[in-house]
């Protein structure tokens, strides 16, 4: 499912002395199956934007379109369809578990959605698999889970659904390192085997490096930069003026360039790989 | 100034203990980061050094005081703690109220009251804000009022338990920037929880706990060392110092191992001004 934005402006409470337009003539478009980033500050217009991917919100003006679905400011009945095409993970799901066992939460949403209860129930086994977490853990109580389990159980409720495009708010927020890198590799491989459409917000920097093929920066309700994430963090300057940064490694690869001549690009490598490359290119200068 | 001799505790007979026979000693204006993967005991480590909980086994102590239910009350007036989501930690309508919250439950006179909060929040920079809404805040100030709060109370030790979790990148520099500015100006022990290795990097020393004991305990640098074990454990060591071993083991030998990226890049310029 493609995903266009279409000169979308969205204003909260217009025409009253508090309103506030958190969304200023966003155009963008989204291929299927891509992996996009989006990064901003808080209040830089990344959860209204996300709002509207799932009709929460719909536009002040302006169309969005998600596959053959037409998002405008009329209102529109076929909405329960594109929530169940489009899933949203938010941030902190964990505690929006509510549920006695964990299968009871799963279920949550096919039952709302009123999908075939028997059928849904059939696909926990192969939901619970591509989350990584054991068969066993369906009669458990969910907050007998760890964090990163318990965000696994949110994130099966809304795989079982059968989802198109997966919408992650931060997905890793409080996990320790282990947990925060199964979350990213589950990810992918949702991207990968399924061919899911990601849409990632993120503070990490890294993640979006690593992971996304797409980035958009919004700043201030606009849309202020997008491409390719390695194209987008050339321009640290400019991430600087509002308040964002560029991952570690090109901080270290720029510095090195610039205050050693250093002749060394990020292609992917892994760390010790670019401990290696840095190594090599010492090595090189010295026996100039 | 913390002393913990045999310590258990088990929040669940069933389940085995969070915190195993655990023996440290830290010692007062220490920088102490305890570091561990979630579950691994570091935040019942953090209630046991406030009475918040209360040991099943063993003796925890605080300057000298045994804790004990007769003592939590009075341990908990020397050391403070800063939480995770500091919107649970806001009860005033502005930024002043609320950083005198912990005062007027202690019964201190309103001029007293007075003077400790404008210092406190002085102290971490917050001032001009005293008489705005807490909920207006960003979360590195929102963090830097809950720290003004426990200030105002004076303690001899401040916990981060995992204070800088839901700030983003620019909330936890500020965070890590606001201690280490209160460490020039005042004494003060400080344990920052984190499972953010590079964060650890600030502390003058580094306890890693697991499965509810002490795993290992050293400077910054000494426990970066141990890429391969720490990753067993589920924690990362920070980029530069996997970058740095990269080069290591490709010839290059600084004197120091660099904890950030300043110390790397400073430290390869001289070394290849000499090349």
């Amino acid at each position: 499912m493609e995903i266009v934005f279409e000169n979308v402006d969205f204003t909260y409470q217009p025409n009253s002395p508090f309103s506030h337009q958190a969304l200023k003539n966003i155009s963008l478009r989204i291929k299927h199956g891509d992996y996009a980033a989006f990064i901003g500050h808080t209040g830089s217009g990344k959860s209204t934007l996300l709002q509207h991917l799932n009709g929460i919100l719909r536009p002040t003006s302006g169309t969005v379109r998600i596959g053959d679905f037409e998002l405008t400011t009329k209102k529109n009945n076929a909405i329960k369809s594109l929530r169940r095409k489009v899933g949203v993970v938010f941030q902190y799901p964990e505690h929006q578990l509510f549920e006695e066992t964990v299968e009871r939460d799963i279920l949550f949403g096919p039952k709302n959605f009123g999908m075939d209860m028997e059928e849904a129930k059939h696909k926990l086994p192969v939901i619970l698999e591509e989350v990584g977490l054991p068969t066993d853990v369906l009669q458990r109580s969910p907050f007998e889970l760890s964090g990163g389990q318990m965000r696994r159980v949110a994130i099966a409720g809304v795989l079982i659904t059968d989802p198109n495009v997966l919408i992650l708010d931060e997905p890793t927020a409080g996990l320790d390192p282990r947990g925060r890198k199964q979350i990213m590799s589950l990810i992918d491989s949702l991207h990968k085997k399924k061919r899911m459409t990601i849409i990632l917000v993120t503070h990490h920097m890294e993640d979006v490096l690593r992971h996304a093929n797409q980035a958009f920066v919004l700043s201030e309700g606009e849309l202020v930069m997008q491409g390719e994430p390695v194209e987008v963090f050339q321009e640290e300057e400019r991430l600087q003026d509002i308040g964002l940064g560029i991952p570690e490694e090109l901080q270290l690869i720029n510095q090195l360039q610039q205050a050693l001549g250093l002749p060394i690009t990020y292609h992917h490598q892994s760390p010790s790989e670019l401990g290696k490359d840095i190594a090599q290119a010492l090595h090189a200068g010295g026996n100039r | 100034m913390i002393e913990f001799n045999k310590v258990s505790y088990s929040y669940d007979k069933n389940r085995g203990n969070a915190v195993d026979e655990l023996s440290l000693f830290i010692e007062q204006n220490e920088w102490i980061a305890l570091i561990g993967h979630n579950g691994s005991g570091k935040s019942t480590v953090a209630k046991l050094m406030n009475g918040l909980l209360l040991p099943t086994e063993g003796n925890v102590s605080v300057s000298g005081l045994p804790l004990s239910e007769d003592t939590y009350w009075d341990i908990r007036k020397k050391v403070g703690m800063v939480f995770q989501n500091p919107e649970n930690q806001f009860v005033g309508t502005t930024v002043m109220d609320d950083v005198a919250f912990g005062l007027e439950n202690l019964g201190f006179p309103r001029e007293e009251m007075v003077k400790r909060v404008a210092s406190a929040l002085k102290e971490v920079d917050m001032y001009a804000f005293k008489d705005q809404a807490p909920n207006r805040l960003s979360g590195g100030q929102k963090q830097r009022v809950a720290i003004a709060g426990i200030l105002a109370i004076m303690p001899e030790v401040i916990i981060f338990d995992e204070a800088s979790t839901m700030l983003d990148p620019n909330g936890k520099k500020e965070l890590l920037e606001t201690i280490k500015g209160l460490r020039k100006i005042k004494k003060m022990t400080i344990v920052y929880i984190t499972h953010d290795l590079s964060e650890a990097a600030y502390a003058d020393r580094i306890i890693v706990m697991n499965e509810g004991k002490q795993w290992m305990s050293g400077k910054p640098r000494e426990v970066f060392q141990y890429r391969d074990e720490l990753s067993e454990i589920g924690l990362e060591i920070p980029l530069i110092s996997s970058i740095y071993s990269g080069m290591n083991k490709h010839g290059v030998k600084l004197e120091k191992e660099p904890l950030h990226m300043k110390e790397l890049v400073d430290q390869l310029w001289k070394l290849s001004s000499k090349m």
